[in-house]
Protein backbone atom coordinates (compact mmCIF):
# COMPACT_ATOMS: atom_id res chain seq x y z
CA UNK A 1 0.00 0.00 0.00
CA UNK A 2 1.85 3.30 -1.17
CA UNK A 3 1.93 5.75 1.96
CA UNK A 4 -0.75 8.52 2.20
CA UNK A 5 -0.42 12.22 2.03
CA UNK A 6 -2.77 14.04 3.40
CA UNK A 7 -3.22 17.45 1.79
CA UNK A 8 -5.82 19.71 3.95
CA UNK A 9 -6.56 21.54 0.52
CA UNK A 10 -7.61 21.75 -2.75
CA UNK A 11 -3.64 23.54 -4.21
CA UNK A 12 -3.16 25.80 -7.31
CA UNK A 13 -0.86 24.20 -10.07
CA UNK A 14 0.00 20.39 -10.41
CA UNK A 15 0.20 17.80 -7.65
CA UNK A 16 3.02 15.16 -8.44
CA UNK A 17 4.09 13.52 -5.41
CA UNK A 18 5.64 9.32 -6.93
CA UNK A 19 5.18 6.84 -4.71
CA UNK A 20 2.40 8.16 -2.77
CA UNK A 21 -1.41 8.10 -2.72
CA UNK A 22 -2.81 11.90 -2.94
CA UNK A 23 -5.64 12.66 -0.08
CA UNK A 24 -6.80 15.70 -1.58
CA UNK A 25 -8.73 18.48 0.51
CA UNK A 26 -11.83 20.41 -0.52
CA UNK A 27 -11.44 23.70 -2.35
CA UNK A 28 -12.94 25.48 1.12
CA UNK A 29 -11.81 25.04 4.53
CA UNK A 30 -12.30 21.82 6.56
CA UNK A 31 -13.75 22.10 10.12
CA UNK A 32 -11.21 20.55 12.47
CA UNK A 33 -13.30 17.44 13.22
CA UNK A 34 -12.93 16.76 9.40
CA UNK A 35 -8.97 17.55 9.56
CA UNK A 36 -8.72 15.36 12.08
CA UNK A 37 -10.37 12.54 10.23
CA UNK A 38 -8.83 14.09 7.07
CA UNK A 39 -5.47 13.45 8.32
CA UNK A 40 -5.81 9.86 9.88
CA UNK A 41 -3.39 7.31 8.76
CA UNK A 42 -1.19 9.82 6.64
CA UNK A 43 2.68 9.53 6.05
CA UNK A 44 2.70 13.28 5.44
CA UNK A 45 0.45 16.34 5.77
CA UNK A 46 0.58 19.25 3.77
CA UNK A 47 -1.02 22.12 5.62
CA UNK A 48 -2.22 25.58 5.40
CA UNK A 49 -1.50 28.17 7.76
CA UNK A 50 -4.73 28.37 9.47
CA UNK A 51 -4.49 25.00 10.42
CA UNK A 52 -3.21 24.06 13.41
CA UNK A 53 -0.75 21.33 13.99
CA UNK A 54 -1.09 20.37 17.32
CA UNK A 55 -0.45 17.62 19.79
CA UNK A 56 -4.28 16.25 19.23
CA UNK A 57 -3.67 16.46 15.11
CA UNK A 58 -0.71 14.27 15.17
CA UNK A 59 -2.46 11.80 17.59
CA UNK A 60 -4.81 11.81 14.92
CA UNK A 61 -2.86 11.32 12.17
CA UNK A 62 -1.20 8.48 13.61
CA UNK A 63 2.31 7.22 14.54
CA UNK A 64 3.09 6.29 11.14
CA UNK A 65 3.18 10.26 10.71
CA UNK A 66 6.61 11.46 8.80
CA UNK A 67 6.41 14.72 7.54
CA UNK A 68 4.29 17.99 7.85
CA UNK A 69 4.91 20.23 4.81
CA UNK A 70 3.65 24.00 5.75
CA UNK A 71 2.26 25.37 2.43
CA UNK A 72 3.56 28.94 3.22
CA UNK A 73 7.02 30.32 4.69
CA UNK A 74 5.95 30.63 8.54
CA UNK A 75 5.37 27.96 10.93
CA UNK A 76 4.20 29.76 13.81
CA UNK A 77 0.44 27.46 13.05
CA UNK A 78 2.69 24.62 14.02
CA UNK A 79 3.96 22.53 17.40
CA UNK A 80 7.61 22.29 16.15
CA UNK A 81 8.96 20.93 19.70
CA UNK A 82 6.02 18.82 19.36
CA UNK A 83 6.93 17.26 15.94
CA UNK A 84 10.49 17.29 16.44
CA UNK A 85 9.74 15.16 19.73
CA UNK A 86 7.79 12.64 17.38
CA UNK A 87 10.83 13.41 14.59
CA UNK A 88 8.32 14.45 12.06
CA UNK A 89 10.32 16.32 9.82
CA UNK A 90 8.50 19.97 9.24
CA UNK A 91 8.81 21.92 5.94
CA UNK A 92 8.01 25.52 4.63
CA UNK A 93 7.98 26.99 1.44
CA UNK A 94 10.82 29.99 1.30
CA UNK A 95 11.94 31.76 -2.05
CA UNK A 96 8.15 30.80 -3.49
CA UNK A 97 6.96 33.62 -1.41
CA UNK A 98 9.49 36.22 -1.53
CA UNK A 99 8.83 38.37 -4.61
CA UNK A 100 4.83 38.19 -4.37
CA UNK A 101 5.60 39.26 -0.63
CA UNK A 102 7.42 41.89 -1.33
CA UNK A 103 5.34 43.58 -4.18
CA UNK A 104 2.35 43.28 -1.80
CA UNK A 105 4.42 45.39 1.00
CA UNK A 106 5.32 47.82 -1.58
CA UNK A 107 1.66 48.02 -3.21
CA UNK A 108 0.29 48.86 0.60
CA UNK A 109 3.20 51.19 1.26
CA UNK A 110 2.23 53.16 -2.31
CA UNK A 111 -1.56 52.40 -1.39
CA UNK A 112 -1.36 54.30 1.85
CA UNK A 113 1.20 56.73 0.57
CA UNK A 114 -0.87 57.94 -1.95
CA UNK A 115 -4.25 57.50 -0.28
CA UNK A 116 -5.33 55.00 -3.48
CA UNK A 117 -8.46 53.56 -1.48
CA UNK A 118 -9.74 56.91 -0.63
CA UNK A 119 -8.94 58.26 -4.01
CA UNK A 120 -11.17 55.42 -5.72
CA UNK A 121 -13.53 56.03 -3.48
CA UNK A 122 -13.95 59.38 -4.22
CA UNK A 123 -13.53 58.65 -8.48
CA UNK A 124 -16.56 56.35 -8.21
CA UNK A 125 -18.87 58.97 -6.03
CA UNK A 126 -20.87 61.33 -7.80
CA UNK A 127 -19.40 64.17 -6.56
CA UNK A 128 -16.39 63.36 -8.93
CA UNK A 129 -18.17 64.03 -12.57
CA UNK A 130 -20.37 67.06 -10.69
CA UNK A 131 -17.30 68.37 -9.57
CA UNK A 132 -14.86 67.87 -11.97
CA UNK A 133 -11.23 68.09 -11.86
CA UNK A 134 -9.66 68.31 -8.58
CA UNK A 135 -8.01 71.59 -6.73
CA UNK A 136 -3.39 71.74 -6.24
CA UNK A 137 -4.04 70.68 -2.63
CA UNK A 138 -7.07 68.20 -2.78
CA UNK A 139 -5.43 64.18 -2.22
CA UNK A 140 -2.08 65.40 -1.39
CA UNK A 141 -0.22 62.29 -0.54
CA UNK A 142 3.16 61.58 0.05
CA UNK A 143 5.90 60.78 -1.85
CA UNK A 144 8.23 57.67 -1.53
CA UNK A 145 11.29 59.41 -2.97
CA UNK A 146 14.35 59.49 -0.31
CA UNK A 147 12.48 57.82 2.16
CA UNK A 148 13.69 56.47 5.13
CA UNK A 149 12.55 52.50 4.64
CA UNK A 150 13.09 50.80 8.10
CA UNK A 151 12.73 46.88 7.70
CA UNK A 152 12.32 44.77 10.60
CA UNK A 153 13.25 41.39 10.02
CA UNK A 154 16.38 41.08 7.48
CA UNK A 155 15.62 37.79 5.81
CA UNK A 156 14.54 37.24 2.37
CA UNK A 157 11.29 39.06 2.65
CA UNK A 158 12.70 41.90 3.95
CA UNK A 159 16.19 41.91 1.94
CA UNK A 160 13.55 41.68 -1.64
CA UNK A 161 11.81 44.86 -0.11
CA UNK A 162 14.33 46.26 0.26
CA UNK A 163 15.71 46.30 -2.69
CA UNK A 164 12.91 47.46 -4.74
CA UNK A 165 13.41 50.63 -2.35
CA UNK A 166 16.66 51.55 -4.71
CA UNK A 167 14.26 52.57 -6.86
CA UNK A 168 13.13 55.56 -5.23
CA UNK A 169 16.26 56.36 -3.89
CA UNK A 170 15.22 55.05 -0.19
CA UNK A 171 17.97 55.33 2.51
CA UNK A 172 17.14 51.83 4.53
CA UNK A 173 17.85 50.80 7.78
CA UNK A 174 17.03 47.26 9.31
CA UNK A 175 16.02 45.66 12.52
CA UNK A 176 17.60 42.09 12.81
CA UNK A 177 19.23 39.79 15.73
CA UNK A 178 22.55 39.29 13.91
CA UNK A 179 24.18 41.98 11.12
CA UNK A 180 23.30 41.15 7.32
CA UNK A 181 26.10 41.57 4.71
CA UNK A 182 23.43 41.67 2.02
CA UNK A 183 21.55 44.60 3.60
CA UNK A 184 25.31 46.39 4.16
CA UNK A 185 27.26 46.07 0.79
CA UNK A 186 26.20 48.33 -1.74
CA UNK A 187 23.73 48.92 -3.79
CA UNK A 188 21.52 48.90 -0.16
CA UNK A 189 24.35 50.60 2.07
CA UNK A 190 21.63 49.81 5.00
CA UNK A 191 22.35 50.51 8.52
CA UNK A 192 21.82 48.07 11.32
CA UNK A 193 19.76 49.44 14.03
CA UNK A 194 17.84 48.66 17.28
CA UNK A 195 13.84 49.06 16.89
CA UNK A 196 13.54 51.93 18.99
CA UNK A 197 16.32 54.20 16.61
CA UNK A 198 14.53 52.59 13.52
CA UNK A 199 11.15 53.57 14.90
CA UNK A 200 12.24 57.29 15.48
CA UNK A 201 13.51 57.60 12.09
CA UNK A 202 11.64 55.75 9.45
CA UNK A 203 9.22 57.28 7.17
CA UNK A 204 8.30 54.03 6.50
CA UNK A 205 8.40 50.91 8.35
CA UNK A 206 7.48 47.36 6.83
CA UNK A 207 7.53 43.57 8.94
CA UNK A 208 9.28 40.81 8.00
CA UNK A 209 9.95 38.87 10.69
CA UNK A 210 8.58 35.60 11.97
CA UNK A 211 5.92 35.81 14.39
CA UNK A 212 7.83 34.50 17.72
CA UNK A 213 7.24 35.01 21.62
CA UNK A 214 9.86 37.73 21.38
CA UNK A 215 8.25 39.49 18.52
CA UNK A 216 4.47 38.96 19.35
CA UNK A 217 2.85 43.01 20.13
CA UNK A 218 6.98 43.96 19.46
CA UNK A 219 5.15 46.98 17.82
CA UNK A 220 3.25 48.42 20.15
CA UNK A 221 1.92 51.42 21.98
CA UNK A 222 5.28 52.28 23.11
CA UNK A 223 7.23 51.37 20.22
CA UNK A 224 4.67 53.27 17.68
CA UNK A 225 4.72 56.57 19.88
CA UNK A 226 8.23 56.28 18.43
CA UNK A 227 7.25 57.18 14.84
CA UNK A 228 7.00 60.57 13.20
CA UNK A 229 3.58 61.61 12.70
CA UNK A 230 4.09 61.47 8.95
CA UNK A 231 5.09 57.48 9.08
CA UNK A 232 3.76 54.92 7.52
CA UNK A 233 3.59 50.74 8.42
CA UNK A 234 2.90 47.83 6.46
CA UNK A 235 2.94 44.95 7.62
CA UNK A 236 2.82 41.85 5.55
CA UNK A 237 3.92 39.18 8.01
CA UNK A 238 2.03 38.08 10.93
CA UNK A 239 -0.90 40.15 12.58
CA UNK A 240 0.29 39.51 16.52
CA UNK A 241 3.63 41.12 15.66
CA UNK A 242 1.79 44.12 15.61
CA UNK A 243 -0.44 45.03 18.64
CA UNK A 244 -3.64 45.55 17.12
CA UNK A 245 -5.62 47.91 19.74
CA UNK A 246 -2.52 50.02 20.03
CA UNK A 247 -2.49 50.25 16.40
CA UNK A 248 -5.66 51.42 15.97
CA UNK A 249 -5.54 53.96 18.53
CA UNK A 250 -2.32 55.42 17.07
CA UNK A 251 -3.96 55.52 13.77
CA UNK A 252 -6.97 57.44 15.43
CA UNK A 253 -4.23 59.92 17.20
CA UNK A 254 -2.67 60.50 14.46
CA UNK A 255 0.40 59.39 15.78
CA UNK A 256 1.34 57.75 12.11
CA UNK A 257 0.30 59.21 8.83
CA UNK A 258 -1.48 55.47 7.65
CA UNK A 259 -0.91 51.98 7.70
CA UNK A 260 -1.35 48.70 5.67
CA UNK A 261 -2.02 45.32 6.77
CA UNK A 262 -2.04 42.04 5.22
CA UNK A 263 -2.48 39.63 7.72
CA UNK B 1 -10.64 54.95 8.74
CA UNK B 2 -9.26 56.29 5.69
CA UNK B 3 -5.97 55.73 6.77
CA UNK B 4 -5.75 52.12 6.49
CA UNK B 5 -5.12 49.89 3.38
CA UNK B 6 -6.29 46.22 4.18
CA UNK B 7 -5.63 42.54 1.83
CA UNK B 8 -6.53 39.37 3.20
CA UNK B 9 -2.99 37.94 3.91
CA UNK B 10 -2.37 37.33 0.05
CA UNK B 11 1.69 38.09 0.31
CA UNK B 12 2.38 34.84 -2.05
CA UNK B 13 -0.90 34.66 -3.96
CA UNK B 14 0.23 35.01 -7.30
CA UNK B 15 -0.12 32.51 -10.06
CA UNK B 16 2.92 31.59 -10.67
CA UNK B 17 4.48 31.88 -6.73
CA UNK B 18 1.61 29.28 -5.65
CA UNK B 19 2.26 26.69 -8.39
CA UNK B 20 5.72 27.44 -6.91
CA UNK B 21 4.89 26.63 -3.30
CA UNK B 22 3.12 23.57 -4.38
CA UNK B 23 6.15 22.41 -6.37
CA UNK B 24 8.06 22.86 -3.16
CA UNK B 25 5.68 21.15 -0.48
CA UNK B 26 5.33 18.22 -3.24
CA UNK B 27 9.32 18.17 -3.36
CA UNK B 28 9.94 18.12 0.37
CA UNK B 29 6.81 15.45 0.72
CA UNK B 30 8.53 13.42 -1.76
CA UNK B 31 11.90 13.94 -0.09
CA UNK B 32 10.28 12.75 3.34
CA UNK B 33 8.73 9.76 1.87
CA UNK B 34 11.84 8.75 -0.05
CA UNK B 35 13.96 8.61 3.19
CA UNK B 36 15.77 11.55 1.80
CA UNK B 37 16.89 14.75 3.11
CA UNK B 38 13.91 17.72 2.67
CA UNK B 39 15.22 20.65 1.05
CA UNK B 40 13.42 22.75 2.74
CA UNK B 41 13.38 21.35 6.68
CA UNK B 42 12.58 24.28 9.14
Amino acid sequence: MLPIVAISRDLPGTVHIPHASIRMGPKGSLTRAELLEHVKGAAVIISWVSEKIDVELLDAAGPQLKGVCNFAVGTDNIDLKACAARNITVTNTPNAVTEGTADLAWLLIMAVARRLIEADRYARSPEYPARGTLGPTEFVGQELTGKTLLIVGAGRIGHAVAKRSLAWGCRVLYVARSRHWDFELAPMAARWVELDEGMVQADIVSIHCPLTPETRGMINARTLALLRPSAILVNTARGPVVDEAALAAALREGTLYGAGLDV
Amino acid sequence: MTNVTLTPHIGSAAAKFRAMMTDMVCENAGAILGGEAAPNRV
